[in-house]
């Protein structure tokens, strides 16, 4: 009996907005990923070995499935900010902010 | 400025909520009083935080006021300001459920749409000193400064801000964004059009998970014969979504979808009326509790909708960022 591997993968709503969409049109998400992988792997990649001995870009595979599991498959917790920015610089759009500041 | 406790309150007809310094206390907006004879002599155990005094008065709060109170008083409709009482009670024992004895707070919260205009009604039970004991320990919390906004936008803060209270989604706060509310016993409806609240395009309405709650309830009674509370009914579609008949567990899926797809349509024929199709907006935001059960409903009319993750507290970690923000 076959084995099978499950990756998490996870995509930001907003900057990967096109690629989530891109995602939820298809169909067959796993049958999806593997044209991915072949494409990038073995069918047009220079030089990549028939054998199809190839270094897989596991990141970008990861991102997929984990965007499978948060956008499709789990349904719910699309949006969490919770923890988004914290402890790192980052400079407010100032017109934002003062938007905001007097908004109630 | 900048030395207080910041605290996001979420006073809701459901379930009180509230956070600080990273603890968070979820509990029915029940309170009631507690009989000294039960409690004095052992016949109820109470657990931490279970009696309070407030005013010279003993309370249960909570699951224990619903259990063991002779008048449990829950909060409902517009009376939470005119509730000083119990909503001080409440208030009291948030501070007693997030061990916050001493010192000074101040804090975020939120009202439904249509009632924003309770706010300073509100804001004036929550200011000032909070004197009352925790199974007899004297504690007095002042606090300071009061922040209202109306419910939803805590969601939309939630998503726009970290938790230090910066912007960092700055994206979401162009263009219009609708933030669709369901909670125990009111859905929201809000329009935040590039960070201004658009009032005409905003309300609330007694629609919501009570009604779902209600209909369940009628049905499990018509179709086995068991009386259920609105709560009870609600803790049965959270916890495994069977009854026991006559020793037996039965499911009742089949009588929930029924009530879930008749609230949907409601609260959506709701939105409707408020934005239309939405088309033009960026984002509808969908949280409260009854997120978790008419996503599928919403999103089937507005594709653009992100739910807001751990929806029942969505608007309490935005109210507790907003606070932050403008405390901290």
């Amino acid at each position: 009996m076959a084995d099978y591997r499950t990756f998490q993968v996870k995509l930001n709503t907003e900057k990967d907005a096109s690629r989530i969409a891109w995602l939820e049109r298809q169909t067959n998400i796993t049958e999806a990923i593997r044209v991915l992988i072949d494409n990038a792997t073995i069918g047009n990649a220079p030089g990549v070995p028939a054998s199809g001995a190839v270094d897989l870009d596991l990141g970008a595979i990861r991102c997929v499935f984990e965007a499978v599991l948060d956008e499709r498959l789990a349904g719910l917790a699309l949006a969490d900010g919770r923890n988004e920015g914290d402890g790192g610089e980052y400079q407010e759009d100032i017109e934002l902010a003062s938007k905001l500041d007097a908004m109630f | 400025m900048g030395h207080n406790r910041i605290m996001g309150l979420d006073v809701g007809y459901g379930f009180v909520k509230a956070t600080s310094s990273g603890r968070t206390c979820v509990f029915p907006s029940i309170a009631g009083d507690a009989i000294r004879g039960d409690f004095d002599n052992g016949l109820v155990t109470s657990g931490k935080g279970a009696t309070l005094q407030v005013d010279g008065l003993s309370w249960f709060y909570g699951d224990q006021a619903r259990k063991h109170s002779r008048n449990p008083v829950a909060l409902f409709a517009r009376e939470r300001t005119e509730q000083r009482d119990v909503m001080r009670v409440l208030f009291a024992a948030t501070l007693a459920e997030l061990n916050i004895t001493s010192g000074t707070v101040d804090l975020a919260t939120g009202l439904p749409v249509d009632w924003f205009a309770d706010r300073d009604g509100l804001e004036s039970v929550l200011r000032g000193t909070h004197s009352f004991k925790v199974e007899g320990v004297p504690c007095s919390v002042y606090v300071d400064q009061v922040a209202t906004i109306p419910q939803p936008f805590g969601s939309l803060f939630d998503l726009l801000l970290d938790t230090g209270g910066k912007i960092v989604n700055a994206d979401l706060a162009h263009g219009r964004v609708g933030i669709l509310d369901v909670g125990s016993y009111t859905t929201d409806a809000a329009l935040c059009d590039n960070m201004e609240f658009i009032a005409k395009s905003s309300g609330s309405r007694t629609i919501a998970m009570s009604n779902v709650w209600r209909q369940v309830g009628d049905a499990v009674r018509a179709h086995y014969g068991l009386d259920y509370e609105p709560h009870q009914v609600d803790s049965l579609m959270r916890n495994g979504r069977t009854v026991t008949v006559q020793g037996t567990d039965r499911s009742i899926d089949n009588l929930i979808q029924p009530a879930v797809d008749a609230v949907a349509q409601q609260v959506l024929a709701f939105a409707r009326d408020r934005w239309g199709s939405a088309r033009d907006f960026k984002r509808v935001l969908l949280t409260g509790g009854g997120a978790y059960y008419l996503a599928d409903a919403v999103r089937a009319v507005y594709p653009h909708t992100l739910v807001l993750s751990e929806p029942h507290t969505g608007n309490l970690r935005g109210f507790h960022k907003y606070g932050t923000r403008k405390y901290g």
